[in-house]
């Protein structure tokens, strides 16, 4: 593991004094010609499209037309890219007969949709007693634009997306993959489609809490109307131990109870932080959204009994 | 100084087979999947392409021309998901690049290999998740180390301490049990009797 060779023998020795002078002024002029220029991946020789696009159906298992794939991968830019580029060159650009392809908008649009409803309906599924409100902002979280980038890029459309730029932005990203998803939908049917987006959107919960994705702002106050609606009496704070009181490291344990009915208790530094606290562990408990709470099923979801309509 | 460099140059990531230098600080991570791949119903495999650069005539790539003619086709066939280029380039050693869906690069010479071991580095790239250069903290890793939570002061600690005076009859009749050992006997031996009766 160690270089037994000494730099200077890899290229010849440079106790010459002009051998070490040329290799200088090479560093130099490579230091100053910067870095190298952003180029596609299509500008370079080993590069053959279809089987790319060939080999993107296989790697995710789905039967797609390779027609349909290049339209689902196209980006509008690309399109405006080549309008341009024909009224340059003195063409007709408005003729969209000429055209042969058409952007991906509207595929990942019915994507979006697919997508949106199969996170809301499996986590509604999963989640039985957590609010719509946080199902929302969950499934919002899962569809915006850096998550889906990352899932998008991570799945290597980062090189197969038709575009102006060599490196694609994230709004391209999402648009391509989306657009993929309906895709599927179009080429084989829905059930397919919504497997895709359990496999690999819903899949971005791992190791990620849902009560941190839904930050709720008064927990005490939520905690109290959802006690209402259930009928049962307002929760009342007790402390249960306290150490350390006039030090710096104060620790106070707080429960909370409903009618002398335990519902959840945490620590903190002041009474004031783990009565919060214990607020947020109640409403875990009250939304069956804990820790000892079973992890989604991703490849079972069917199989435990969601149904593919309503 | 090549470290410096790199930095103002980017250069690709330097193949496993190559001599690993200490002047360099290695990245280091946990073990890790990406994408959680795998905890879906499927999958994937995260080689993309792979070019094999191979010269018709040297004899150092005679190992890679083998595996070509006899392989290749077989390899294709059972991963449809990688695309391979076969380069053919005069008089050069052969390599092999594999581009992995991260965006990734590896390049491994296979100089003077022969067919076997030509096969085993193609496969040991089509296994791989494409992050060579990362030195692992440690061989295993979990996000959630206990299920039952850490350890407080506060767990399992019974509630009534809080209520009780002190000094407490209970809590001394555990530490130091008022009754002697004749006493306990005879507590037995007396229950014992009443066992029989009944």
């Amino acid at each position: 593991m160690v270089r037994l060779l000494r730099y200077g023998t890899i290229f010849g020795p440079l106790k010459d004094r002009w051998r070490y002078l040329y290799k200088t002024d090479l560093y130099k002029r490579r230091i100053e010609a910067g870095p190298e220029p952003e180029r596609f991946r299509s500008a370079l020789i080993n590069w053959n499209y279809d089987a790319e696009l060939h080999a993107c159906t296989h790697r995710f298992g789905e039967k797609i037309n390779i027609e349909s794939l290049r339209h689902a991968l196209t980006d509008s830019s690309f399109l405006n890219q080549i309008v341009k580029q024909r009224t340059e060159a003195g063409l007709a650009a408005n003729d969209q007969t000429t055209l042969s392809f058409t952007h991906n908008e509207e595929l990942a649009k019915r994507g979006e949709q697919i997508a949106e409803d199969f996170l809301r309906r499996a986590l509604q599924y999963w989640y039985p007693k957590f609010p719509q409100e946080g199902i929302d902002t969950i499934t919002k979280f899962l569809l915006s634009e850096p998550t889906i980038a990352d899932i998008s890029s991570g799945l290597g459309f980062k090189t197969l997306i038709r575009c102006d730029v060599p490196s694609p932005h994230s709004t391209m990203l999402k648009k391509a993959f989306l657009a993929f998803i309906g895709a599927i939908d179009e080429n084989n049917d829905r059930h397919r489609a919504e497997l895709f987006v359990a496999d690999f959107i819903l899949t971005h919960l791992v190791g990620k809490d849902i009560n941190e994705i839904w930050h709720i702002k008064n927990p005490m106050g939520l905690l109290t109307k959802v006690l209402e609606e259930n009928g049962r009496q307002a929760p009342e704070s007790r402390l249960i131990w306290a150490t350390g009181v006039s030090s710096v490291l104060s620790t106070y344990v707080v429960g909370i109870y409903s009618n002398k009915e335990y519902l959840g208790k945490s620590a903190g530094a002041t009474i004031s932080i783990a009565e919060e606290m214990a607020a947020r562990d109640a409403l875990r408990r009250l939304f069956e959204t804990d820790e000892q709470r079973a992890p989604i099923p991703f490849d079972k979801l069917y199989k435990k009994g969601l149904l593919i309509d309503k | 100084m090549s470290q410096l460099f790199r930095r103002f140059i980017s250069l690709p990531i330097q193949s496993i087979r190559s001599f690993h230098s200490f002047d360099e600080v290695t990245p280091a991570k946990y073990i890790s999947t990406r994408l959680q791949n795998g905890i879906g119903s499927r999958y994937v495999c995260q080689l993309q392409r792979l070019t094999i650069q191979v010269c018709k005539e040297f004899r150092t790539s005679f190992g890679t021309r083998e595996w070509i003619a006899n392989e290749l086709t077989a390899f294709a066939r059972q991963h449809p998901y990688v695309v391979i280029y076969v380069q053919p380039r005069r008089h050069r050693p052969p390599n092999v690049i594999g581009e992995y869906l991260s965006g990734d690069r590896q390049w491994i010479p296979l100089s003077n290999c022969d067919r076997s071991h030509v096969n085993w580095w193609i496969h040991s790239l089509l296994t791989q998740q494409g992050d060579p250069q990362w030195r692992l903290l440690k061989q295993m890793h979990t996000d959630s180390p206990s299920i039952q939570g850490t350890w407080t002061p506060f767990t399992n600690k019974p509630i009534d301490r809080t209520l009780r005076i002190y000094p407490d009859k209970d809590l001394t009749d555990i530490e130091y049990p008022q009754m002697t050992a004749t006493q306990q006997i005879k507590e037995l031996f007396e229950q014992e009797k009443l066992n029989k009766t009944t």
